[in-house]
């Protein structure tokens, strides 16, 4: 099995030993889980997405265009 | 390692699968870049979010879920940190002057640029990490 280290700064050293390495175990895979679905989720709805690499260069264009203008005062 | 993001990648993290939205994904979980964009970057997008719903058939829901999960991984600095950069960059890109603010961001901070514009990556090749330079370096 895979060991995970993981430093508690000093100043919370009370929350150390208030929890159980089990539970630290539990914390550390609850969050990794939680990591996997949000990029899971993220995945599953870009799938569905029907924009197309035209699309992208079209937006992104407009995008910069409006943004480099914001910026062209500063130099001009 | 900072690594600043132009428009190209954000809307393409956003709307359509493929090299950049995997690295969106992998760098949740491992952060290993801090990505970075100017903050105007937020407010045009913002203005083209009605624009985006109708390219993807996203739905308002969806797209916020989409526009989280990209954006919390960005964050935007204001042009008065990079401002005195501007010129600098003007004179490294000549023509291509849609390209400065990001250029003068990543000047900076002293880092790199995270783009897949060929014209960026042929004017400052050792500037630019084409998406599928950055998936190789994880």
């Amino acid at each position: 099995m895979a060991k995970i280290t993981i430093e508690i700064p000093d100043e919370i050293a009370f929350v150390k030993q208030k929890i159980s390495t089990i539970e630290w175990s539990f914390l550390a895979m609850q969050i990794l889980q939680d990591k996997i679905r949000n990029v899971a989720r993220y995945n599953e709805i870009l799938s569905k997405s029907k924009a197309t690499e035209k699309d992208v260069e079209e937006l992104s264009n407009e995008i910069k265009d409006a943004v480099w203008e914001s910026h062209s005062k500063y130099i001009k | 390692m900072y690594l600043v993001v132009d428009p190209n990648v954000v809307i393409s993290a956003v709307i359509k699968k493929g090299n950049i939205s995997e690295i969106f994904s992998i760098n949740s979980i491992i952060k290993k870049f801090d990505l970075i964009a100017p903050n105007f970057l937020v407010l045009e997008f913002g203005k083209n979010t009605r624009k985006i719903m109708e390219k993807t058939h996203f739905s308002e829901e969806l797209m916020k879920e989409e526009v989280e999960f990209v954006f919390s991984q960005i964050t935007f600095i204001s042009d008065e940190e990079y401002k005195d950069k501007l010129a600098e960059a003007k004179e490294i890109l000549k023509g291509h002057e849609k390209d400065i603010p990001y250029l003068a961001l990543a000047l900076a901070f002293n880092c790199k640029i995270f783009s897949g514009d060929k014209i960026l990556k042929s004017l400052i090749s050792d500037k630019v990490k084409t998406p599928k330079e950055l998936l190789e370096e994880f």
